[in-house]
This record gives C-alpha cells, sequence and structure tokens, in this order.
C-alpha cells in the first residue's frame, strides 16, 4: 500500500497554518515592544504604578493558552456552546450599561473616558464587549449553518437581526459605536458569504435602524459635570480631560456625541491636518515624525502624554513613530496575510459552519484592526477601537488569540 | 449537514479582495503621512528632551581635610549643559598625589567615572547621583514656552572621602622622589611614610608620577608601592634576624663566623661585600653580611623561616584597601635545598611589594603587632586593625636595637640623626629578568627601610629606587634621601605628626644622643 503525503488522502496529520501563526507571533511581538517603550513613558509620568509591560505579558501568555485551546479543541464543540453563551454575554452586556438607567454598582461598574464598557470584579476588570465578538461569530456560523437556515430570505435573517440589534443597542448604550460598526460589518459579511443578499442592502440596513432609532431613543441619565466642549481642537494642557470630555450625556445625547466625533474630521482627500480634531492630528505628527525608519524603540514623545490612551486606541501611531514606515507596513501586511491565510482556509472547508466559522473570525479579527488603523490614519473619524495582538487589554487579547486558535483547528479538520 | 456552495467560495474571496484592497488604502495612506508629508508634519512635533545636571563629585581629602581632589564649577561646561557637565575635577596637589588618588575618566556623556585608585573604589560613594529636568521641544527645536520645565530630581553631590593622607608629607615625599630619580638616574622610585602604631599610610610618592588633573589616555597612575613587586635584598634579613632571635638560636652578641667574605658550599659560592671574620651578631647585621644571614637561614630552617615571613605579613596581600595590590610572591623551598633557602634568608628568590616590607619593620617598631595598612578613613573615623602579633615584643626590642645598629655603625649609616636614634637596614638586590629567567645585567633595586624614633617609633618609612645608574647600594643612594626625609618631616609644622615628634624631642633631647652611643659602643 502506497502511502500518499499529498492530496484529499494524505494521512499525514495537518501541519498548523504556519503563515497564519507566524503573521500572528509578529504582531504579538511589536505589540510587546511598543507596550514596553509606552509603559516606560506612563510610569515616567506616574499614570501606571506598576507598568504597563508588566500587565501585558501575562496577558500574551494567557492569550497563547487560550490559542493553544482554540487550537486543540474539536470546532464541532464551539457548536453547541454557542446559544447558551450568546445568552450569558448578552446578559452581561446589559449588566454593564445598568448605570445608563441609574443604577451603578460601587466597585462593579467603572466608568473610563466617559464610556460604560467595563465592569470591575475584584482585582479583573471584565470588558463584555470583547467576549461578546466571537461568541457572536460562532452563534452566527452556527446559525446559518442549520439546515432550515434561509440566508437568501429576510425570513430566515430575523434571529441575527434581532440579536445583532440588541448588541448594537447595547453597545451604543455604552457607548461603544465603533464596536457595534464592526459587529454589524462582520455579520453583513458572513451573510453575505452564506449565500445572502448582497451586502448592505437589507441586513445593514435592519439591523442599523433598530439599533440606531433603540439608542436614540433612550433617555441619558442626566450628569452633573457636563463640560462644554467635545473632543475637537482640545487644549493641549489638559489632554487628558478632553478626551473623557468626549463622554455623549455631556452634550446631550448620541447625536452631539457624533456630530463632535466628526466635527474634528477632515476627510482624507483633503490634506489639513491642523483642521483635524487633537487625537488625530497628534496621530498624523507621531506617524510623520517617525518617518521611513523611525526614531528608535523607546524614543517616542508621543507617548508621553501627547497621545492619550496610546496604548489601547494609538499604538500603531507609536509603532509609526518609533520604527517608522517601515514597522507600521509590517504591521499592515501581516493583517493582510493574517486575512488572506483565514480565507484561504475557509475556502478549502467542505462543511458550511467550518467555513463560515473561518470567514467570520478572519473578518471579525480584520474588520477591528481595519478599523483601529483607519483611525489612527486619520481615514476615518475618531473612535475608541483596539488594534488586536497589539493593544494593551486583556479580554481583547484571550478573544482575539482564541479566535486565531479556531481559525487553525478549522485549517486543520479540512472538513 | 450543509456543506459550502460554490458561490460562498466566490463570494469569500470577494470579501478577501475587499479587504486587500482597504489594506493598500491603508498603506498608501501611510506612505503618505510618514514618507510625503514627514517633513511637515515633524514641524508639529512637540516632546520632551530630556537633560540630565550632573552632580558634584565628592572630594578626596587628605587627614587634615586639604583637597587631593575636588570638583569645581567650571563655567566654561556650562556652555554644553548635557554633554559635558558643568563641573571639573580639579587635583590640587597635580602628580604630587596621583599614585593615591587615582584618576577619573569621561566615560558617561555628562560626567565622570573613576578608572583607577580611590576615584574607583569608592566610586559609589564619590559619585552622587545626576540630577534629570524634562521639559517640552517642538519639532524646530525650540523649547516650550506654555509647559514648565519638569524637574524629575536635583542632582546630589557625592560624598567625600578622606584618607590618612598627610597632603604635607605626600607632597614632600614627592619632590624628594623626584630628585631621588633625578640624581641617581633611576627608572623609578618611591618613598612610603607609616605611622606603625596604626597601619596609616602617611604618605605614597612615586616618580615618575601622572597628573590626573591632566588626563591623557593610555597613563596608569598605579602606584608602585604596592601593585610593583621586587627582589627586596638585605633589607629582607629581618626576617631571618626574627625567625633566629624568636626561637632563641641567637642574641645580638652571638659570634657568627662570617668565612672572611668568602663562604664556598657545594651548591654555591657565597660572597660579602664588605669581608668579616668571627664577628658578632650585631655587626654581621650593621655590616649587612649575606654569609651571616645564610647560615642564619639554614640553621632557621625553611619552615619555620617562611612561615615567619607569612606572619609578617609577606607573600599575601595586605590590605583589601589599597587598589590593585600585588600579593608578592613567597614559596617554601624544598627542605634539602639549602641553598634556596639560604638565598630567601638574605632577600633572594622571593618577591615583596614596597608596602608588605614597611608594614614588616612597623610590625618591628609595633612591639611585634603586625598592623593593616589604612589608605582611608572609614565611616566611624580610623580604624587601627591587628593583624596578629607576628613576633613577640622581646624579639621587636632585640630587631630594633640590631637595626640600630645599621644605622649607627654600618651599611646605614647616613640615615644617622643627629636629634634621636633611627632603626633601619638597607638592602641592594639585583632585578629579575622580563623573563623570569635569571637576573638582568647591570640592574639594581636599592631599598632603605626603617623608623624612628628608634625607642618609641613615630614614623616608618620606605626609600625605593630601582635601577638607578651609577652607585647602586641602598645605603649610599636610599638612606641619604631617607635623612632628608626624616628632615623634612620633622621641620613641617603642618605635618600630623609634628607634635608627637616635637614632644618627643623637647622631652628627652639627651636620649637619642645616650642611646646612639650605646649602641655605638656595642
Amino acid at each position: 500500500m502506497v502511502e500518499r503525503t499529498r492530496g484529499p488522502l494524505a494521512t499525514r496529520p495537518p501541519r498548523p497554518d504556519f503563515l497564519l501563526l507566524g503573521a500572528t507571533a509578529v504582531l504579538l511581538a511589536i505589540g510587546v515592544a511598543v507596550m514596553a517603550s509606552i509603559g516606560e513613558a506612563r510610569d515616567a509620568m506616574g499614570k501606571e504604578p506598576h507598568g504597563i509591560l508588566a500587565r501585558h505579558l501575562p496577558r500574551v501568555v494567557l492569550g497563547i493558552i487560550a490559542c493553544a485551546g482554540g487550537a486543540l479543541i474539536r470546532v464541532e464543540t464551539w457548536r453547541w456552546l454557542a446559544k447558551p453563551f450568546l445568552c450569558l454575554v448578552l446578559v452581561l452586556l446589559v449588566f454593564t450599561i445598568l448605570p445608563r438607567f441609574g443604577l451603578t454598582i460601587d466597585h462593579v461598574h467603572v466608568q473610563r473616558n466617559g464610556a460604560f464598557r467595563w465592569f470591575q470584579v475584584g482585582p479583573i476588570s471584565v470588558m463584555p464587549g470583547e467576549l461578546f465578538k466571537p461568541v457572536f461569530v460562532v452563534w452566527l456560523a452556527h446559525f446559518l449553518s442549520l439546515p432550515h437556515a434561509m440566508p437568501h430570505k429576510l425570513r430566515g435573517l430575523v434571529p441575527p437581526m434581532v440579536v445583532g440589534g440588541l448588541a448594537v443597542l447595547l453597545f451604543g448604550l455604552q457607548p461603544a459605536i465603533s464596536t457595534a460598526a464592526g459587529l454589524i460589518v462582520t455579520a453583513a459579511l458572513m451573510i453575505y458569504v452564506a449565500g445572502g443578499p448582497v451586502p448592505g442592502a437589507r441586513t445593514l440596513l435592519c439591523m442599523l435602524v433598530l439599533g440606531v432609532t433603540a439608542a436614540v431613543l433612550t433617555p441619558w441619565a442626566p450628569r452633573a459635570d457636563a463640560a462644554s466642549s467635545a473632543a475637537v481642537a482640545a487644549p493641549r494642557n489638559d489632554v487628558e480631560e478632553s478626551y473623557s470630555s468626549a463622554a455623549p450625556e455631556q452634550a446631550g445625547g448620541i447625536w452631539a456625541y457624533v456630530t463632535g466625533r466628526l466635527k474634528g474630521y477632515v476627510p482624507p482627500w483633503k490634506w489639513d491636518p491642523r483642521r483635524l480634531c487633537y487625537h488625530s492630528h497628534q496621530s498624523l505628527i507621531a506617524l510623520g515624525f517617525g518617518g521611513l525608519g523611525g526614531q528608535g524603540l523607546g524614543n517616542g514623545c508621543h507617548s508621553y502624554g501627547r497621545l492619550p490612551e496610546s496604548h489601547t486606541d494609538y499604538p500603531l501611531a507609536a509603532i509609526g513613530e518609533e520604527l517608522g514606515w517601515i514597522g507600521t507596513t509590517v504591521v499592515v501586511a501581516a493583517w493582510a496575510l493574517i486575512l488572506f491565510r483565514g480565507i484561504r482556509i475557509a475556502c478549502n472547508t467542505v462543511r458550511l459552519y467550518s467555513f463560515l466559522l473561518a470567514v467570520g473570525m478572519t473578518v471579525n479579527l480584520v474588520v477591528f484592526a481595519g478599523v483601529n488603523a483607519a483611525v489612527v490614519t486619520a481615514l476615518v473619524p475618531v473612535t475608541g477601537q483596539t488594534m488586536p495582538f497589539i493593544s494593551y487589554g486583556g479580554g481583547g487579547m484571550l478573544m482575539s488569540l482564541f479566535s486565531v486558535g479556531v481559525l487553525d483547528a478549522v485549517g486543520r479538520s479540512r472538513t | 449537514m450543509r456543506m459550502v456552495e460554490h458561490r460562498s467560495f466566490r463570494r469569500a474571496r470577494i470579501v478577501l479582495a475587499a479587504g486587500i484592497l482597504f489594506w493598500l488604502v491603508v498603506e498608501a495612506r501611510l506612505v503618505q503621512i510618514q514618507l510625503v508629508r514627514s517633513a511637515e508634519l515633524s514641524r508639529d512635533v512637540v516632546h520632551h528632551r530630556v537633560e540630565y545636571l550632573a552632580a558634584q563629585r565628592g572630594a578626596i581629602l587628605d587627614r587634615h581635610g586639604m583637597p587631593l581632589a575636588i570638583s569645581i564649577f567650571s563655567p566654561d561646561g556650562t556652555q554644553d549643559l548635557a554633554n559635558r557637565g558643568p563641573y571639573g575635577r580639579d587635583y590640587p596637589l597635580g602628580d604630587a598625589a596621583g599614585a593615591v588618588t587615582g584618576l577619573v575618566g569621561r566615560t558617561s556623556p555628562y560626567g565622570f567615572t573613576g578608572k583607577e585608585g580611590i576615584e574607583s573604589q569608592f566610586e559609589s560613594l564619590l559619585r552622587g547621583s545626576d540630577g534629570r529636568v524634562r521639559y517640552l521641544i517642538t519639532g524646530s527645536g525650540l523649547a516650550c514656552a506654555f509647559e514648565p520645565l519638569r524637574i524629575d530630581r536635583l542632582p546630589e553631590p557625592g560624598a567625600s572621602v578622606s584618607l590618612t593622607i598627610d597632603g604635607v608629607y605626600q607632597a614632600l615625599a614627592q619632590v624628594e622622589a623626584e630628585e631621588l630619580r633625578r640624581s641617581s638616574d633611576a627608572r623609578w622610585t618611591a618613598i612610603l611614610v607609616m605611622r606603625p602604631s596604626t597601619g596609616e599610610i602617611l604618605a605614597a610618592a612615586a616618580s615618575p608620577s601622572v597628573d590626573p588633573g591632566d588626563f591623557q589616555p593610555g597613563l596608569s597612575s598605579a602606584n608602585p608601592l604596592w601593585t610593583r613587586q621586587f627582589e627586596p635584598g638585605s633589607s629582607f634579613k629581618i626576617v631571618v634576624l626574627a625567625a633566629a632571635v624568636e626561637r632563641g638560636l641567637v642574641t645580638p652578641e652571638t659570634l657568627i663566623d662570617c668565612e672572611n667574605g668568602r663562604w664556598v658550599t657545594p651548591a654555591r659560592t657565597w660572597h660579602d661585600t664588605s669581608p668579616l671574620g668571627v664577628v658578632s651578631l650585631r655587626t654581621a647585621v650593621a655590616r649587612s653580611s649575606n654569609i651571616a644571614a645564610a647560615k642564619l637561614g639554614i640553621q632557621v630552617g625553611s619552615s619555620d623561616f617562611v612561615r615567619c615571613a607569612r606572619n609578617l605579613g609577606f607573600g599575601a596581600r595586605t590590605s583589601p584597601h589599597l587598589s590593585a595590590e600585588a600579593p608578592g610572591c613567597l614559596h617554601e623551598p624544598e627542605a634539602r635545598r639549602r641553598s634556596a633557602l639560604a638565598a630567601m634568608a638574605m632577600g633572594q628568590g622571593l618577591s615583596v611589594t614596597g608596602v608588605q616590607l614597611l608594614n614588616a619593620f612597623c610590625a618591628i617598631a609595633n612591639g611585634g603587632r603586625l598592623m593593616q595598612p589604612i589608605l582611608a578613613f572609614g565611616d566611624e573615623g580610623i580604624l587601627p586593625t591587628v593583624v596578629r602579633q607576628a613576633i613577640s615584643p622581646a624579639t621587636a626590642r632585640t630587631l630594633t636595637d640590631l637595626l640600630r645598629a645599621a644605622v649607627e655603625g654600618g651599611t646605614g649609616r647616613a640615615a644617622r640623626h643627629d636629634l634621636f636614634a633611627v632603626a633601619g637596614k638597607t638592602g641592594t638586590a639585583q632585578v629579575a629578568g622580563r623573563d623570569g629567567v635569571g637576573y638582568m645585567e647591570g640592574a639594581y633595586i636599592a631599598t632603605f627601610a626603617g623608623f624612628f624614633p628608634a625607642d618609641a617609633p613615630q614614623v616608618a618609612m620606605l626609600v625605593i629606587a630601582a635601577e638607578p645608574r651609577g652607585s647602586y647600594y641602598g645605603g649610599a643612594l636610599c638612606a641619604p634621601a631617607f635623612k632628608r626625609m626624616m628632615d623634612l618631616i620633622i621641620a613641617a609644622p603642618g605635618g600630623c605628626l609634628y607634635p608627637a615628634l616635637a614632644s618627643e624631642l623637647s622631652a628627652a633631647p639627651l636620649r637619642g644622643w645616650v642611646h646612639a652611643s650605646e649602641v655605638g659602643r656595642g
């Protein structure tokens, strides 16, 4: 009997997708390097007494363990866990925004930068939004691959639209507009590849209308510490305050929040960085100051208070400043490679569930990375979105690496 | 179970294409920002600049608080605060104290780092800690006016280090060492002054020396008094004398046959510079008879001899505080090689450092107690450390008596002093070959080690002249220098021993005479 080493009947155990894992590892390494640099700067300013790197590294390690878990557990398992997990995370999301309705639990609900996205359990702060993303993808893949699923008919899309609309509503209340938008895009693309209507048509519209109208109609809890200005052209010496002043309740609801963000936005085809809002302007300055080769790791000066929240929302700007165009291009290339390998894995599957899972996980990662990159390069208005694998943050790191593990598991299962 | 339809694969590829297109747009934007518009954006950069404020380096002081090394504000340095630091390092004694203080180098961009000697040994104390300020500058290099300068920390000056060195004696010893080297045309000379009762090093001058204030790369300020090791010659005979007297083998009056200056043994023939017949030990020591030393050494035996040498501090580093101190070389000869033992008894076939040699003399002056040499004061002031009772007080007295004879009527006559008795021993040895085999032709090292006043020693002193041209005897070269140093020390009003010596001289001005005449008769 001749043992075949290639082709569909290969007996050799399938190998992991080294290109996918390699691109992930490159992003992780760049993230660790830039966290070391930013952490040092924040340390020097007395902001994080314990250092960012010291907390980033264990999260990377935990994330790698989650990645291994995702890679080693059969993808079918997630299918049966999808629904209970989804319910649980939705409950957590509702719990997170309870303060919007005046139900604040001390030491559990934390407001950061004017938004309720976290809650605190002892020393751990949980961000249910990060948990929701992959759970939603798994559930959607499961739902769309059910025998009776009808992605091409509006009737068959009611459950995703309800769940998605509810999620968009909850994210809108936090507020986390960009997370909601990314979720809509992910869901729309998954429905599209599952055979649904052309993206942007009915699905998108339904989810948007459902979510946004609900968000607009919800009354905001009045706040005493209302400041006047939004995140536009903030004076330089109270940068931190200006960032938090982006909170919507201060200027009267979600529209003011959105229009405030839009006011400081210049479309990319008009080159006028000084008219950009403070964050975008500083981000562009950091990138431009980096030039081709960067100022050298640890030599960036925008981490010193010039770019607030550079460890979560603007690590790409820090990379651009310290490692230059070469560094940012490596990041962009890595993301393109992750997208390419993810879709390739999807195209090698046989079963619809695996296919949708691979596409969903890939798109989910790349869309949020893309939103972050677009914000950093001022292609879109400012919105607080982290870049997976690079940004500081435990939940995101854990779930992103878990997603890569699941992708790899799909790739190796070949079904 | 539903399978993937072909349409889904096609749509997935469309998604892929759209995604790649998106990242290309991002990349194009990055090219625009980082490459095309980089210079324009960099003009708007506002960033912190960190600068360091150099801390004033601690001073090195002599025992009276006179600075041997001090950091002073140099206004020309303020122009480039970040790179040079506003302080210069000044050495008021110039090259006179270079062999003690050591050197600093500008190893860090804004300050000094000790490279050698005390400067390096006490680096952590002397350095202090630099201050740090931060301020904002724009991309065009201008400081931002609207954010104040932030001082992270102020510079903390370093602590001072006090040495046991007496600046007056150090300067005098340096002048004398220079003069000795000039007059004898020696390769190097050195003068070491110690206080026998405590082991304090009062002066350690060497010539040639470097001026640490005039730093030249490649120079070394290593002090030859503890970094160089040499064959001591006759001044090492104190060891065999101590061993023999300690064991009760001889007294100063014991008669020794000095074989009329030529003693033939199976292994070797021994010579004396001045031939002697059967004389007392006192005379044999006074005339520095090699044959007498050789015979004594054989009589004592190698193990007792080497033990006595080690007890007196030879063959090991004397102090942990002397930087780059050499240990000397002292091996026990094989029992049957009596010629080797005899050679060692007269100071050949072993090597010592200057500080070892003088410290052994200090032990004799100090009633047999060997002290640890001290160069720097500790935190609680001076801490004299007794290493061990090297020889019994009676032996120390006998040896003092013998050494006094060597000055009064022997080879060290030139070191005699009118006012008090001096105890000392000359030494002349050949310089070992550079390759470690044999001796260098015509290269000698002359020494004179001694202490005064002999009956109540206040100062011990060692004079070394290495590889002189012309006269090369310790008695002819170093004993006169010893005498001149004695005169200078007695006369130096600023010196630390002046009160003690003055009271010594005024209390019993005649006692020295009496003793001297007695010794002369003996």
